[in-house]
């Protein structure tokens, strides 16, 4: 039986962090796996590999997400981001060390994020409203990912299947600040 | 707040971005055989056009990778993206 | 006492009374007013006094060309100084203040300043109140100053931001604007229209206009509605554009209304538009004329009088003058007169206007003075009359012609100058146009496109025209067409023919003392501009700088051009030769707030928290911003001062065992068959012989070879190295790392990671931390020679992956224990747990430091600064050994990095009996004093608990050589004396570490 136990740095508490209104909803994500894999060039033969662990169809040199919770973000062409729901029988990060055999660098990145999904109305809004780009615009469609900044932070924001839906992932000590903002924000819009 | 063309992430405002200033110098090298003028050149000397500048950015913001970019310093047009690793590429020359 | 509300007419709702107060004093007004229409409605004339000389002043406007109605609206955290009257919207309770007049604006004690005018010119600031000391005067010439008063309590107000991309972005809702919106909507294309204004239709609220046989309003309020409608079109009223940027990027300040202060509706949103085309529709700005006395209270801009009539139902006057030297000014007559206003009198500095504008004037029996102008008016608080003269061949006054006629307003036109202010900002050139006399856009950079008055065409009928063809070409580039529809305007006066006549000079008329303004605001007369050239500040930009014309935050829009004009005719040229100032952003006044936006109080630099944060605040640690990190300083105690605290967690961790929270520490892992080549050339360090699972200090310098950062690499396997770097300098050396393998050495093979705050980092310092550390379930071996000093060990702790390094900044046993940050909080509360038993003690960052410092040990930006090279520290034969190329190694090989005398690290012991040495205290000669050469200083010092003595360290010249020397220290008067000894005062052979 372990001594230590986990504690979540946006919230401390057992319960994820929540705020709701009509036209926008924040929520804190736990739980996922995320695992960065780094190499000066990332081989084209890895990146079929990784996306077959991620179970995703065509892989390009475009930002990819599939189907499920399981994310093959390409942030550039030497940084790869995995991620998937931490109910693996294997952990995610143990299947890409076998798969990169040495190749590339591995580092698991689970407790570097904090993930968290703005959805509702106003959800393309306020996110015009706290980064420099128009997310109204045809640019980020369903599928895609892109990293840009956010105040004085960085997030990488994932559009999953609905189309008012966001996940975005923020560097864990910014967090905090970044749910502020995004309330703020969507306290009134 | 220029628009700039990442290689790879496609068209983002300047505010992701970090300029590095002129690009293609080379560090002179070995430390042993450079004279003092020479590194003092590498160190401190910089051109400063009024017109077409070769300089590198790196999308910081975004993907972290660095490329270059060929930008008139006056009307702040950009002529040109090429990589890190391209030579400069061969431009007109800027109308006034 | 001469302006009134007529009984009839404006856009004004009078079913809607609202009530304000001026200065105290209570007032009402309607719905749709602005304060200044309210004030010229309760008669008000007099509304501030100028800026130098205080010289009573009225409205001068009827838009945010305003110079003169500069107000403090609001009180307390809401006050805000330097809002143009006619810019407020009248809302219900507003109280606005006059501002530059004590006691009142009606006897300004400071006017006094008007009878010492001959002493105050252009450019007395540079000449007067120098001697002997300039700085004795600006307190006072600071309080005589100054238009307002800011508000002294933080902003309450709520501001939000937007990022927006469109197609075509329209500036600017007037009739041409609207046009232009309503075709570009209907192609399809992304459209985003804006308005300054609360209301829609530019000039047509200003002459009526009929479109398609109904008025103006009716067919904006119609456009207005259709636009909204549309999904492919934003419209934004109350919007200003306010710069214009590169690339199409235009700023806009939005303005929400009904104000709330229910601290969650943003006042303002700034937008950042990303446009592909942006359409200029802004329109164009009257000037006045240039005449002895033409500041006086009544004297107002001819378009404005009409802009009161048409918009809110005031009349300027109850007899008014019109002077003008174009055709404009007639239409302006005819609105007053058609609202039954008395014009006395249209002054024409020309031979006659239009034939079907006089043809109208005479039809109204409008009287008609031609071949004259207005020269002076008289009366300082109430208009009373104005001088009319003839004009001869030569465009001079003749003064023998000179008449008086009675009249309580004079309103006056000298031409029109088209807005291109964003057109300029965008890069784009104008030219001086000879026919309408005025500065055009010639050639564009970037992409936009000029319409109506703003491209200096001053007829509705024909700038619809070429408004709807420049449109039709923006689509067509765009892949995009509309139908462009007939639309009929009603037939308006445009400019004519216009006479220029840039200033009516006092000399002109024999009277060299009465001066005619050209900058209201700034109170900047003609003579003060030929004052200028006089003292041969002959360009444009100098000129403004010199008689501060344009300066004031009406920003010039009824003064730039005069100021130009009156220049050309000093030298003898064309206004085209003497050119524009530089526009620049914002074109109109904005607040901060819409700037700054969300990221205020807490959220302007967001402190990172430790994982144990929680527990550090249950532990009563005073929290402090430490390279944007809140970290524990020190623990307080109650009744117990810092250095007490200080020296209980020092003595504690010495002798028994500490823990830090040091999880902020930089940690980037560095990978690949290049790794350890990449790393050597990083470092000053040879790092090619870190052995794996041992660990090393290494400097990282700049390319000027300066220490840029310290820190512990450890090498985890063959390939792969963890670089360990302070708190502060995380981020900026991952970013380094990748910018040499990508821009450089970019054959490395080598990928980083910046794992930093992914790794909680638990530092169990002292005599005990082993025994602690055994108390774990771990498949680490703490045992001294599996687990010696200097090396680097992965496994699990507690089931849970860990690394360690067995490194030291304290000096005693100690061990950087890593896991996964969401275990910190965790590990840091078992260890407290567990080191009960070892009388553990919590320690903050001011113990580390007095530790370091006792022992020795540099710190980056303390110890080292802006000169300091390794050899200064000690790490010269480290260097020197080293035969490999590394960042800034050709710049410690320069003469002066080599030279003796350099200032060199040392530790200082005091002898004079004393406290801790002053840090930044200066090494003297002895029995020296200031002035005199300083020989370094002191750069750490505490009184140490452990050694009970003060102990510091010094950059002192030479040092290294010195060791044993009494020097004396110099600070702020006092002088102490102390030794030069080696760096270390504690443990100086690290017994105590290689346990």
């Amino acid at each position: 039986m372990s001594r230590l136990t986990l504690r979540y740095t946006l919230d401390g508490s057992d319960r994820a962090r929540e705020f709701s209104r009509p036209h926008a909803k924040l929520l804190e994500v736990r739980k996922i796996e995320i695992v960065r894999v780094s190499a000066r060039e990332i081989p084209s033969q890895l990146d079929l590999q990784l996306a077959d662990l991620a179970r995703v169809d065509g892989v390009g040199l475009t930002n990819t997400v599939s189907e499920n919770d399981t994310v093959l973000a390409t942030l550039s062409r030497r940084e790869r981001l995995i991620l998937c729901k931490a109910d693996r029988p294997r952990s995610l990060y143990n299947d890409v060390i076998e798969i990169v055999e040495g190749c590339a660098l591995v580092t698991d990145a689970s407790h570097q994020f904090v993930i968290i999904d703005l959805s509702g109305r106003a959800a393309t809004e306020i996110l015009s409203s706290l980064t420099p780009l128009s997310f109204e615009s045809s640019i980020f469609t369903i599928g895609d990912c892109l990293r840009t900044v956010f105040a004085d932070t960085n997030v990488l924001v994932i559009r999953s299947e609905d189309e008012a839906n966001y996940r975005l992932i923020f560097e864990q000590t910014l967090a905090g600040y970044a749910w502020r903002l995004l309330e703020d924000a969507a306290k009134n819009v | 707040m220029l628009n700039i063309k990442c290689p790879w992430c496609g068209e983002r405002p300047e505010v992701e971005f970090r300029c590095g200033g002129e690009s293609h110098i080379q560090r002179p090298g070995p430390h042993t055989e450079v004279s003092d003028e020479a590194w003092a050149n590498y160190l401190f000397y910089r051109d400063n056009p009024k017109g077409v500048l070769f300089e590198r950015w790196v999308h910081s913001g975004g993907c972290g990778e660095w490329f270059n970019v060929a930008r008139n310093t006056v009307t702040h047009e950009i002529l040109a993206v090429y990589q890190m690793t391209d030579p400069k590429p061969v431009l007109e020359d800027p109308k006034e | 006492m001469s302006a009134y509300r007529l009984e009839n007419g404006g856009y004004i709702d009078r079913s809607q009374q609202i009530s304000f107060q001026f200065d105290g004093k209570k007032l009402s007004g309607f719905q749709g007013d602005t304060l200044a229409s309210a004030l010229l409605a309760n008669h008000v004339d007099v509304i501030g006094r100028s800026f130098k000389y205080h010289r009573p002043r009225g409205i001068l406007a009827a838009g945010l060309d305003e110079a003169n109605a500069i107000m403090q609206i609001g009180s307390g955290a809401e006050s805000s100084p330097n809002l143009k009257a006619t810019q407020v919207e009248l809302i219900e309770g507003l109280q606005a203040r006059s501002v530059n007049a004590w006691p009142s604006l009606k006897f300004d004690l400071l006017a006094v300043n008007a009878v010492f005018k001959r002493f105050l010119p252009a450019g007395f600031y540079y000449k007067t109140f120098m001697w002997p000391d300039w700085h004795w005067f600006e307190p006072a010439i600071r309080n005589a100053a100054g238009l307002g008063k800011s508000p002294d309590q933080p902003d309450p107000d709520i501001y939000d931001k937007r990022s927006a991309d469109c197609d075509i972005l329209v500036i600017g809702g007037g009739i041409c604007g609207l046009m232009a919106a309503r075709l570009a909507a209907e192609s399809g294309a992304n459209v985003l229209l804006v308005e300054v204004d609360s209301a829609w239709g530019g000039s047509a609220l200003c002459w009526p206009t009929l479109i398609d046989d109904s008025d103006a309003a009716s067919w904006c309020a119609s456009t207005v509605a259709e636009l909204h409608q549309k999904p492919n079109v934003v419209v934004l009223n109350r919007t200003m554009a306010f710069g214009y940027y590169d690339h199409n990027l235009v700023g806009l300040v939005q303005r929400l209304v009904p104000a709330q202060s229910d601290g969650l509706t943003p006042r303002e949103r700034m937008w950042k538009v990303r446009a592909k085309t942006v359409v200029l529709a802004t329109g164009a700005f009257e000037r006045p004329l240039v005449f002895p006395n033409n500041d006086r209270p009544g004297v107002m801009l001819a378009s404005a009088g009409a802009s009161y009539v048409s918009r809110f139902g005031v009349a300027v006057g109850r007899k008014v003058l019109i002077a003008t030297n174009n055709d404009s000014a007639y239409e302006s007559a005819f609105v007053l007169k058609e609202a039954g206003v008395d014009v006395v009198a249209l002054v024409d500095a020309r031979a006659s206007a239009a034939s079907e504008v006089t043809q109208r004037a005479q039809d109204m029996g409008l009287v008609i003075i031609s071949n004259s102008t207005v020269t002076n008016v008289k009366g300082s608080s109430g208009l009373r009359s104005a001088e009319v003269c003839e004009l001869n061949a030569d465009n001079q006054p003749v003064a023998k012609s000179r008449r008086s006629i009675q009249c309580d307003s004079v309103l006056t036109s000298g031409g029109w100058s088209p807005a291109v202010h964003l057109f300029s900002q965008s890069g784009g050139k104008l030219k001086f146009d000879d026919e309408t006399q005025a500065f055009v856009p010639k050639r564009s950079v970037q992409n936009e496109i000029s319409i109506g008055a703003a491209a200096g065409i001053f007829e509705l009928g024909a700038s619809l025209a070429h408004a709807q063809d420049r449109i039709g070409t923006v689509l067509k580039s765009l892949n995009l067409s509309a139908k462009p529809t007939e639309t009929s305007v009603s037939k308006h006066a445009g400019l004519g023919a216009i006479k220029s006549l840039w200033s009516v000079e006092g000399e002109m008329l024999d009277r060299p003392g009465a001066k005619a303004w050209v900058d209201f605001q700034n109170d900047v007369t003609s003579s003060d501009v030929k004052l200028a050239l006089r003292e041969n500040f002959r360009s444009v930009e100098h000129v403004k700088r010199y008689t501060t014309l344009g300066m004031a935050s009406d920003q010039g829009k009824t003064s730039n051009v005069n100021g130009i004009g009156v220049m050309s005719v000093e030298l003898r040229c064309d206004p085209g030769d003497v050119g524009t100032t530089k526009f620049r952003p914002p074109y109109n006044p904005l607040t901060i707030g819409a700037f700054a936006g969300r990221r205020v109080g807490e959220n302007l630099n967001p402190l990172r928290p430790l994982p144990s944060a929680a527990r550090q605040i249950e532990l009563g640690a005073k929290l402090e911003d430490y390279g944007g990190w809140h970290r524990p300083a020190y623990y307080v105690e109650r009744g117990q001062s810092e250095h007490e605290c200080v020296s209980k967690e020092v003595l504690a961790t010495r002798n028994s065992l500490g823990l830090f929270d040091a999880s902020p520490l930089g940690k980037i892992e560095v990978f690949g068959p290049d790794a350890a080549e990449f790393l050597n050339r990083i470092y000053a360090n040879n790092m090619k012989t870190l052995k794996v699972g041992r660990c090393r200090y290494g400097l990282m310098l700049n390319e000027n070879g300066i220490i840029y950062d310290d820190g512990i690499l450890a090498r985890i396997a063959e390939d792969h190295y963890l670089v360990g770097t302070t708190s502060g300098h995380a981020s900026a050396i991952a970013d380094m790392l990748q910018e040499w393998l990508q821009c450089e050495w970019v054959h490395l093979d080598v990928a980083t990671s910046n794992v930093t705050t992914n790794w909680a980092v638990m530092n169990v310092n002292g005599p005990k931390a082993r025994a602690l550390l055994e108390k774990f379930d771990s498949s680490f071996d703490f045992g001294a020679h599996a687990f010696p000093h200097m090396h680097f060990r992965e496994g699990e702790l507690e089931g849970v992956p860990c690394r360690i390094q067995r490194v030291s900044f304290s000096g005693e046993l100690s061990y950087e224990v890593s896991v996964p940050w969401g275990y910190g909080a965790s590990l840091f509360d078992n260890i407290m747990v567990l080191g009960e038993e070892f009388a553990i003690q919590p320690f903050g960052v001011e113990s580390l430091m007095t530790m370091r410092i006792e022992k020795g040990f540099l710190h980056v930006g303390s110890d080292t600064d802006g000169m300091t090279v390794p050899q200064d520290v000690g790490f010269g034969r480290i260097v020197e050994k080293k035969t490999d190329d590394f960042v800034g190694r050709r710049s410690i090989m320069r003469p002066d990095a080599l030279r003796s005398g350099r200032r060199q690290l040392v530790g200082l012991d005091v002898t004079d009996g004393g406290d801790a040495l002053p840090i930044g205290g200066h090494v003297v000669d002895q029995g020296q004093s200031p002035p005199t050469a300083s020989r370094g200083w002191v750069t750490s010092s505490v009184f140490s608990p452990t050694l009970s003595k003060p102990v510091a360290l010094g950059l002192v010249e030479g040092g290294a050589d010195r060791i044993g020397d009494e020097i004396e220290i110099w600070d702020l008067g006092t002088r102490r004396r102390a030794r030069i000894v080696a760096p270390g005062a504690y443990d100086a052979k690290g017994e105590r570490l290689h346990v």
